[in-house]
């Protein structure tokens, strides 16, 4: 991994409507968070530069809402995806019910190479609400079902665990791009990334 | 709208002057140079020109300009410019001791008011101006010398007249009866006649009488009523309802109240042609392709609409005519026009062709926002508002028209989202059990 070439990781981020998912990518981003809702609009991305292990790679991460009315907008932009951040509300049970969906959907029309081994990260968002209605344990449970899908506990408000999330994500993506131009040049290095990937979700996961 | 009543657009069928009036009373069109001879330029303070004058200065320059035409030949251009010339002073000299007599009067600089409303007109006073063409008073029919006299100007119809005829105006302003109004006369020509009209006339009410040599008797083809000449100049103007109904464009000769509506109306989409005349889209081409075209740029639409890039550029701003893009049916009266000489159908060509290269090219947002073919999985991004796209009327996903025939047109994401459904249902009713 010597190569000092720009990198652009792509990263989009699904979930039903209010989990949070605007405000994960500001709190990550711009370190801003509002209690205000604003429904997000069509989709857009911001770009963020990250350095991971000596290099800089520029994330560019896109937002989307889900709401009825701009259906007629596809999701084009789910192609070339080199991540898939899930997002779910720990207190709306609903929200985790629908990440079966989300996954699906994502994988049909993004269509990658390897669909088992394309990289998802789960964010359970929220965590400084109460009561809780979906346990740490039950979405480790769906987390490990889904090829050890790395899974973070995050808040969006309080800042909590959303620089270590998207530094996973971005570890993900590099990973994931890494290992297609590996295979376009039949470099058998997957073995060694794919351990790594893997231990990335494990160890990071949420401490409860 | 056009500010000069006079200069109307070529593209704009309306011609208005009136011509022929019983008074006789016709246009005079300045073709001669109206530039100060060589000769005369030493005499030019002495005479006024073109600059503020007293009462005495004014008589002073007149006695000038007669010294002067007597020293110069019959024929010259210098005597012929200093005739016209001393018309112009006298006009000025007339409306100087007018304007002194009357506190009212614009040239009047003590209260001389500048913006009156009469009639629902908002009437601005003019510059004077050497024009080559003088307006007419919509309310005597006579030239206003625009040099010399105060006249006003209504800045929502167009409306002009003399300051000496704004007390007694009789028309209301277009734009209000317009907007009162909302629709066009839809009937063709709806004549009551004139007994029922009780020979008068159906703007200034003065009396129509038949038994004359000449008529001055004139009906307006847009709602059928009759008028005087100093009410109807057998100007000429496309009628809404021969549009709508016959496709005929043929200007027809109206009244100057008609003339001033269809004018402020011209570029308001008024007419819901779907609604009033369906068949037209089938039997005209030019409306077909336009009709093809609105549809593609509805679906432009929602696309620009959720881009933060096009917002900032004023993307869809950028089109003059915006009814045509946000709804379907409703037309302008011009739309029609411009329909009908092809000007209409390349200008939204123009339309799609700029905004398609936003979305397809060089916004990666909207490019992002379209659509795969989940059936043949081409990488070939597809947008529901291209020809050869299908849109599935129920989850709106987007396919290729062809890939949708081989499906027999069943959705493979909505039988996708059933199963899924089903399936939960099964499994809420597995923990039931
Ligand atoms: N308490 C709390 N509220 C949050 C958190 N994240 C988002 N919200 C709120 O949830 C609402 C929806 O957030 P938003 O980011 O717009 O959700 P999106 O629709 O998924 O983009 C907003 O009112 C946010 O202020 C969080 O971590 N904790
Ligand atoms: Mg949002
Ligand atoms: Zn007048
Ligand atoms: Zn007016
Ligand atoms: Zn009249
Ligand atoms: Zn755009
Ligand atoms: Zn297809
Ligand atoms: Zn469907």
């Amino acid at each position: 991994m010597a190569s000092n070439k720009k990198v652009l990781l792509k990263v989009i981020i699904l979930g039903d409507s209010s989990v949070g998912k605007t405000s994960l990518m500001n709190q990550y981003v711009n370190r801003k968070f509002s209690n205000q809702y604003k429904a997000t609009i069509g989709a857009d991305f911001l770009t963020k530069e990250v350095t991971i292990d000596d290099r800089t790679v520029t994330m560019q991460i896109w937002d989307t809402a889900g709401q009825e009315r701009f259906q007629s907008l596809g999701v084009a932009f789910y192609r070339g995806a080199d991540c898939c951040v899930l997002v779910f509300d720990v207190t709306a049970p609903n929200t985790f019910k629908s990440l079966d969906s989300w996954r699906d959907e994502f994988l049909i029309q993004a269509a990658p190479r390897e669909p088992d081994n394309f990289p998802f990260v789960l964010l359970g968002n929220k965590v400084d609400l109460e009561p809780r209605a979906i346990s740490a344990k039950r979405a480790q449970q769906w987390c490990q079902a889904k090829n050890n899908m790395p899974y973070f506990e995050t808040s969006a408000k309080e800042g909590l665990n959303v620089e270590q999330a998207f530094l996973a994500i971005a570890k993900n993506a590099l990973a994931q791009q890494n290992q297609s131009v590996d295979l376009y040049n039949e470099f058998p290095d997957q073995i060694k990334l794919t351990n790594t990937q893997k231990s990335n979700g494990g160890g990071d996961s949420c401490a409860c | 709208m056009s500010n000069n009543k006079n200069k109307d657009d070529n593209n704009r069928p309306i011609t208005s002057s009136p011509a022929s009036t019983v008074s006789g009373k016709t246009s005079v069109s300045e073709d001669v140079d109206q530039s100060l001879p060589n000769n005369l330029v030493c005499e030019e303070l002495q005479l006024a020109i073109n600059k503020e004058a007293s009462e005495n200065d004014l008589t002073q320059a007149i006695n000038r300009c007669k010294e002067l035409i007597l020293e110069n030949f019959e024929c010259s251009i210098e005597r012929k410019w200093l005739v016209r010339h001393l018309i112009e002073l006298r006009l000025r000299k007339q409306e100087h001791r007018e304007a002194m007599a009357d506190p009212q009067h614009p040239g009047n600089k003590s209260s001389g008011v500048s913006n009156r409303t009469i009639k629902g007109h908002h009437l601005k006073l003019q510059p004077l101006l050497k024009t080559a063409t003088h307006p007419y008073c919509d309310h005597c029919t006579g030239t206003i010398w625009s040099v010399v006299q105060a006249w006003y100007m209504c800045d929502d119809c167009g409306y002009c007249c003399h300051y000496k005829c704004m007390s007694s105006i009789v028309r209301e302003c277009a734009h209000v009866v317009a907007c009162e109004r909302g629709q066009y006369e839809l009937r063709i020509c709806p004549e009551i006649g004139m007994a029922e009209q009780k020979y008068l006339c159906a703007e200034c009410g003065t009396q129509l009488v038949l038994n004359k040599e000449w008529s001055d008797i004139r009906r307006c083809d847009y709602n059928g009523l009759y008028y005087c000449s100093a009410c109807h100049w057998n100007s000429s103007a496309i009628i809404p309802a021969r549009v709508i109904h016959n496709w005929d464009l043929d200007p027809r000769s109206v009244s100057q109240s008609s003339l001033q509506i269809l004018k402020v109306t011209a570029d308001r989409p008024l007419i819901n042609l779907e609604k009033l005349n369906p068949q037209l889209f089938t039997r005209i081409q030019e409306l077909n392709l336009v009709k093809r075209l609105r549809k593609e740029l509805q679906g432009i639409r929602k696309y620009l609409l959720v881009c933060r890039r096009a917002n900032e550029e004023h993307l869809i701003w950028k089109c003059d005519r915006p009814h045509l893009i946000e709804n379907l049916d409703m037309y302008s009266l011009q739309d029609l026009v411009d329909t009908h000489s092809g000007d209409l159908p390349s200008k939204l060509h123009n339309f799609v062709d700029i905004y398609t290269k936003h979305i397809k090219v060089d916004c990666e947002v909207c490019k992002g926002r379209g659509h795969i073919c989940e059936v043949c999985k081409n990488e070939e991004v597809l947008f529901p508002f291209v020809i050869s796209a299908f849109v599935c009327q129920n989850c709106k996903a987007v396919f290729h028209k062809s890939c949708m025939e081989r499906k027999n047109n069943e959705c493979p994401r909505c039988l996708r989202i059933r199963k899924r459904f089903e399936s939960e249902l099964e499994s809420i009713n597995d923990e039931d059990k």
